[in-house]
């Protein structure tokens, strides 16, 4: 089942990574920003503050960042017998 | 020590207990929906003690009216659903079927759509829909569906094709088939359950999305459902409709199970198409 959970696992910790729905709609990120999460603070930050270069690089920051978080998962999953 | 039996009703409690803590929170939406006036507000209470339609009735008031946002959502979502139905058979047959120089390259290209996250391009994707004036509009909202459902529904349909034997391919040549023909008569019908998960599944997730839409449609009128109701769950002058927003919540939950459930068959088989292809 190593596969299997392997992909479960990946997907859904990027998934969560990446929330951003159930922020806004539930709390607004408040209060005081303490709910907040990447994606929300990246899209106040374009779309409310309009500093759209920053929110831009905080993309790719956050990007670098899921990309590492799931090669680590992958490299603790790996197939050992392989 | 407890038996066989023992273990079976152990399971179905289990099993029971699983689908009371799935249901709830749908049985409850649904409860307080038909809940008159301010009975719909939380803290919430329990079974209605009277049953009231008038949170549906309001919901058709709300902005451009309830109709203009169902309408919106469904012209979004079964166009970009058929769209990528098309595109993904014709690249899953053509991957499938063709060996053509770059094909490779080609292949990770639109699979690499895929591995990036669509939350991570939304800046970029805003400033380019409005340099071509696509913004705020449902045809642009369409598009980024597409483009962003396509590489699964590619992957769904190119597995799919790929479990649909040579020999009858071959066998199609010599009776003087084309490829047109080939896809037509041989490999269409044989795929279609896949077609009808990825129709299904590009449906409701483009029905259900609600960060690009929230982002790219600026103007109230082309809001799809999710968007409006969020406007609704914000409120007019800080006070909360919660009738409606939970009338609301239960028509949009509607389509997408009626959907699951006509399809559920061919959803099943669709999805496991080629899996056991070694």
């Amino acid at each position: 089942m190593r596969r299997t959970l392997k992909l479960s696992l990946v997907l859904s910790v990027t998934g969560s990574l990446l929330a951003f729905d159930q922020f806004y709609i539930i709390t607004r990120g408040g209060p005081q920003n303490g709910t907040i999460s990447m994606v929300y603070w990246i899209y106040s930050n374009a779309f409310s503050s309009f500093r759209v270069g920053y929110a831009a690089a905080m993309s790719i920051a956050l990007l670098a960042l899921v990309l590492l978080v799931s090669l680590g998962q992958l490299v603790l999953l790996r197939d050992r017998d392989a | 020590m407890i038996g066989r039996r023992g273990v079976t009703m152990l399971y179905y409690a289990l099993c029971g207990a699983i689908t009371v803590a799935f249901l709830f929170p749908v049985a409850w939406v649904l409860a307080s929906s038909l809940r008159p006036g301010e009975g719909a507000a939380p803290p919430p209470g329990w079974l209605p003690s009277m049953l009231t339609l008038e949170n549906y009735a309001t919901l058709t008031r709300v902005g451009a009216g309830l109709w203009r946002y169902v309408g919106n959502s469904v012209a979004v979502s079964l166009g970009s659903a058929a769209a990528v139905a098309v595109i993904a058979t014709l690249a899953g047959f053509g991957f499938s079927r063709f060996r053509f120089r770059g094909r490779q390259v080609a292949f990770i290209v639109v699979l690499a759509a895929m591995m990036v996250p669509f939350q991570t391009v939304l800046t970029p994707l805003f400033i380019v829909l409005r340099t071509v004036g696509l913004h705020n509009t449902l045809l642009g909202l369409t598009l980024v569906y597409t483009t962003f459902h396509l590489p699964l529904g590619m992957f769904l349909m190119l597995t799919a094709i790929e479990s649909v034997p040579r020999a009858l391919d071959e066998a199609a040549v010599i009776d003087g088939a084309g490829p047109a023909t080939l896809l037509g008569r041989i490999v269409l019908p044989l795929v279609a359950p896949s077609i009808v998960t990825v129709v299904l599944i590009n449906f409701i997730a483009s029905w259900n999305e609600f960060l690009g839409a929230l982002i790219l449609m600026t103007d109230q009128s082309n809001f799809t459902v999710p968007v409006m109701l969020v406007t609704v769950a914000f409120g007019y002058m800080g006070t909360v409709d919660w009738g409606a927003l939970q009338a609301g919540t239960v028509l949009t939950i509607l389509p997408t199970l009626a959907l699951t459930l006509a399809f559920q068959r061919y959803y099943v088989q669709g999805l496991v198409a080629g899996a056991t292809k070694g």
